[in-house]
């Protein structure tokens, strides 16, 4: 799911769009951990917040903060808080490498709004959607 | 010929079946035991027929040595004074089978009463007066001999329709190593990934799925009740005689967790007057500066004592010891105890009878992962001071009440204790289970050309824990029945069936019917090759049923609905001696698996776990070793390779934490005083969390030395000499740094 542009004619080196900022959890699915439905606030909330660096070669790299609160399941919640590093890519792909979860996928930024992906591994595949603050 | 999930009470029909299959295969079996073997031993003049076994090179008397009659369930050991004797009917021809360590097997013929003697070397049986002698050629290199697991019977080199690698007891005392899984890796077809023991590709890692290798000591099941895992640390080390390594799902003998193959370690039966063996070790690790964690020398140090002497008609066994380590990262350590004692009756008759009982402590650090990249020998500190202990207590007997030259009934009653409980920072779990088992085990012999072999084995496991809702109780019944037949003499089949019916309390039933088909041709006398088809079947531990904790924060979940897993595997493969200098197997594998247990998603819950079978795979390949003396005594080379093509059916990609190629090599100098060891893997090319982590393929060398000084052999050990910096397969582990290790062994 190519979505980092909305032109397929674009030349291959241009740039990925740069998503830093502070994001708010509008939305999360996942197969393994929601059974494949759609949980949102107050469910679930959280933030996550990106620090991109400048892009290089069709690519960007930045550091990446999250802290989400999810149901556990017996009725209460649990607070989930991860750092690490991620890679976006003109071609729309996504990378993430944090201290507790990585994966793999997709991103598009659709004006505030930053919709993720992740495709692999299977354990991990889930969609989020985030809304810049 | 799938096992059933029987829902009690929601699907009677199918209850019904399974209770009507499990009753009619019981009376089945109940008339194969008492059905007349006709022209029993009792109505045959028998005669009793006496050898020695010798050394060819020195005339030295042979003790230990198998004696095996084929063609009948005899087998015998021979006395320190290198003597047996066996009772076999007058007026037929008789093939023996003599294997001992370090020694080629052998095979002679016993002839037909003068009047009908034509060969040269046969021996009449009628000779009572004669005493076979049988010499032994010493080994250029290390080839199996008899082995007992393939077929629940004895088979000579070649004779099982199954693929089977052994490690001698030699070769573990060579290796110089701690416990039997450091030896392991270097069977042919076996991996090892985060300590769990893997055959052709079974295992792979799934943090608490019960093991795909069924475990068996001197053929007594070895797999913790609750957890169905391998203890490693409680197996007896001094005293094995050798490991027998089945390839492939074994289930139609073994039953339950036989799914990618067995292994059975063999102790040694004494023999021979009072012996003493004091084994000592003492090693440090060498940390690489650039991750040193502590200025503490990260040491090992073990011993342990070993008595064997004869008291009337029972040799005896006592085995004790103690090891600690430092471990080579941060929160390594671990102290363990183990005691051991074993008795045999009547240890050189056809009839011996034996007991056992192990009892083991450990208390270890954990490494969960490693604290970053950079710092890859450092645990989180929070994690920090976490540790686990487990105490296992094995006791059994092996008993044969009749062993003729026709019927051979063997008894294995056991029990096996465990009990394990986490000191983490913030968990406290314990577990305890009970196994209560036995099982029984008929060999006809009298059928023509056949060997039929029945059996039943029952067991019952309580489980208690602070962890599991509810505390189960699992029953566990089987029937199996195999024929082993010769089409020619060089041609035998085997086809065989078990039903094995499982039951945990709450829980589904589980009935499961595991068939198998066999071929072996021989050609010639040092060539065999081998067919076979076969359904293995692992049972869900209670630990992947009835788990109900919070990991990491997250609720895991009982399924009381779980099953048992699944595997239809196929071989074609074949072993050649054809010169004594050169021994080697080879085998083409397929095994599809349905039904895999994994942690996964409960159905319609959100953020809570549970074991489901969600995954179905295939794995191929090829399996191959060979054992050469390139240049007898001086130099020889023993290699295994191991190809493995897997596909998850469901992501179409590799199954997880598995090496395309699997290598190992030992080359071996001087009649083994100086040898290099390689183990060399090729990059997993999936992994479960962290995929995006570098990893690469991992080649570790290990140096081993050993001299005798007067009565004391003296062995040291460099593990990875090179230094080799690497992730252990699974994510964020290291593998083990440099260490040194030296072992005194002393004999008296």
């Amino acid at each position: 799911m190519g979505c980092g542009g909305d032109d397929p004619a674009d030349p291959p080196d241009r740039s990925p769009p740069d998503i830093s900022g502070a994001y708010s959890l509008q939305s999360f699915s996942s197969v393994a951990l929601t059974g494949g439905a759609v949980l949102s606030p107050p469910a679930v909330s959280g933030t996550l917040t990106l620090q991109q660096s400048a892009p290089t070669g069709g690519e960007a790299m930045g550091d990446f903060d999250l802290d989400v609160t999810v149901p556990d399941g017996a009725g209460g919640s649990e607070r989930i808080v991860d750092q690490g590093s991620y890679t976006v890519r003109a071609d729309g792909s996504w990378e993430q490498r944090g201290n507790r979860f990585q994966g793999t996928g997709t991103f598009t930024l659709a004006g505030p709004t930053l919709t993720v992906n992740v495709t692999e591994p299977a354990l991990s595949v889930s969609s989020s959607v985030w809304r810049r603050q | 010929m799938a096992e059933l999930g029987v829902g009690a009470g929601r699907e009677p029909a199918a209850f019904e079946f399974a209770s009507a299959t499990v009753a009619w295969v019981a009376a089945w079996m109940l008339v194969a035991l008492l059905a007349p073997a006709p022209m029993s031993a009792d109505v045959q003049q028998v005669v009793p027929v006496r050898g020695v076994v010798v050394a060819e090179a020195t005339g030295e008397p042979v003790a230990g040595a198998e004696v095996m009659v084929r063609g009948t369930p005899l087998r015998v050991l021979t006395g320190a004074d290198g003597r047996f004797e066996v009772a076999l009917p007058e007026g037929r021809s008789y093939t023996v089978v003599v294997a001992a360590a370090g020694f080629r097997p052998t095979e002679r013929n016993l002839g037909p009463p003068p009047e009908r003697r034509t060969g040269a070397g046969g021996v009449p049986v009628a000779e009572t007066d004669g005493v076979l002698q049988v010499e032994l050629a010493r080994v250029l290199v290390d080839v199996p001999g008899l082995t007992v697991t393939a077929s629940r019977e004895a088979a000579a080199p070649g004779d099982a329709p199954a693929s089977v690698a052994v490690v001698s007891g030699e070769e573990l005392r060579r290796r110089n190593v701690t416990d039997l899984g450091e030896a392991l890796p270097f069977a042919q077809g076996v991996t090892f990934v985060a300590g769990k023991i893997d055959i052709r590709g079974a295992q792979g890692i799934a943090r608490g799925v019960g093991s795909r290798v069924l475990m068996l000591l001197d053929g007594h099941r070895f797999l913790t009740g609750a957890e169905s895992s391998v203890e490693f640390g409680a197996l007896p080390l001094l005293d094995v005689e050798r490991i027998e390594v089945v390839k492939g799902p074994h289930s139609t003998l073994w039953g339950a967790n036989a799914l990618g193959g067995v292994v059975n370690v063999v102790t040694r039966q004494p023999s021979g007057g009072p012996q003493t063996i004091v084994r000592g070790y003492y090693g440090v690790f060498d940390t690489p500066g650039t991750m040193d964690f502590t200025e503490d020398v990260l040491s090992m140090e073990g011993l342990q004592l070993q008595h064997t002497r004869r008291i009337g008609r029972a040799n005896l066994t006592l085995v004790g010891g103690r090891e600690g380590s430092d471990g080579f990262r941060q929160n390594g350590g671990l102290k363990r105890w183990r005691f051991r004692a074993k008795a045999v009756f009547g240890p050189e008759s056809a009839k011996p009878w034996e007991v056992f009982a192990n009892w083991k402590r450990e208390e270890a650090e954990e490494f969960f992962t490693w604290r970053s990249a950079t710092r890859p020998l450092e645990v989180d500190p929070t994690q920090l001071g976490d540790w686990t202990r487990e105490t296992n207590f094995v006791a059994g007997m092996t008993a044969v009440p009749v062993a003729n030259s026709n019927v051979r009934l063997e008894a294995r009653p056991q029990v096996f204790h465990a009990q394990s409980r986490n000191f983490f920072h913030d968990n406290d779990d314990f577990i305890r289970s009970t196994r209560w088992g036995a099982d029984v085990q008929l060999t006809v012999y009298s059928w023509g050309a056949h060997a039929v072999t029945t059996g039943a084995e029952a067991a019952y496991t309580q489980v208690s824990s602070n962890f599991l809702a509810p505390d189960p109780t699992v029953t566990d019944l089987a029937v199996f029945a195999q024929d082993e037949f010769e089409f020619s003499d060089r041609l035998r089949g085997a086809v065989g069936v078990r039903v094995d019916h499982h039951h945990a309390s709450v829980a589904e039933r589980d009935l499961a019917i595991n068939p198998k088909l066999g071929l072996v041709y021989r050609p010639w006398d040092d060539v065999s090759f081998r067919a076979s088809l076969s359904r293995g079947y692992r049972a869900p531990s209670v630990s992947e049923q009835f788990s109900s904790t919070t990991v990491f924060g997250f609720r895991v979940v009982p399924n009381l609905e779980l099953r048992g897993e699944s595997a239809w595997a196929g071989e074609v493969g074949a072993t050649a001696s054809p010169w004594e200098r050169l021994w080697f197997d080879a085998g083409l594998f397929w095994s599809e698996y349905k039904d895999l247990i994994e942690v996964s998603g409960a159905s319609g819950e959100v953020f809570t776990f549970q074991f489901r079978n969600v995954a179905a795979a295939r794995v191929r390949g090829l399996d191959a070793g060979v054992r050469v003396g390139l240049w007898p005594d001086n130099l020889n080379l023993h290699a295994n390779y191991l190809l493995l093509d897997s596909e998850d059916e469901r992501t179409e990609r590799p199954l997880p934490y598995r090496s395309r190629h699997n290598i190992t090599s030992t080359v071996s100098a001087w009649r083994d005083r100086i040898a290099l060891d390689m183990r060399h893997r090729s990059r997993a090319e999936e992994v479960l969390v962290f995929p995006l982590d570098d990893r690469g393929a991992i080649t570790v060398l290990d140096l081993r030395m050993e001299t005798k000084v007067r009565d004391v052999v003296v062995q040291a050990k460099v593990g990875n000499i090179l230094q080799s910096h690497y992730v252990d397969v699974q994510e964020r582990n290291p593998g083990a740094t440099r260490s040194f290790r030296v072992t005194l062994t002393s004999t008296f």
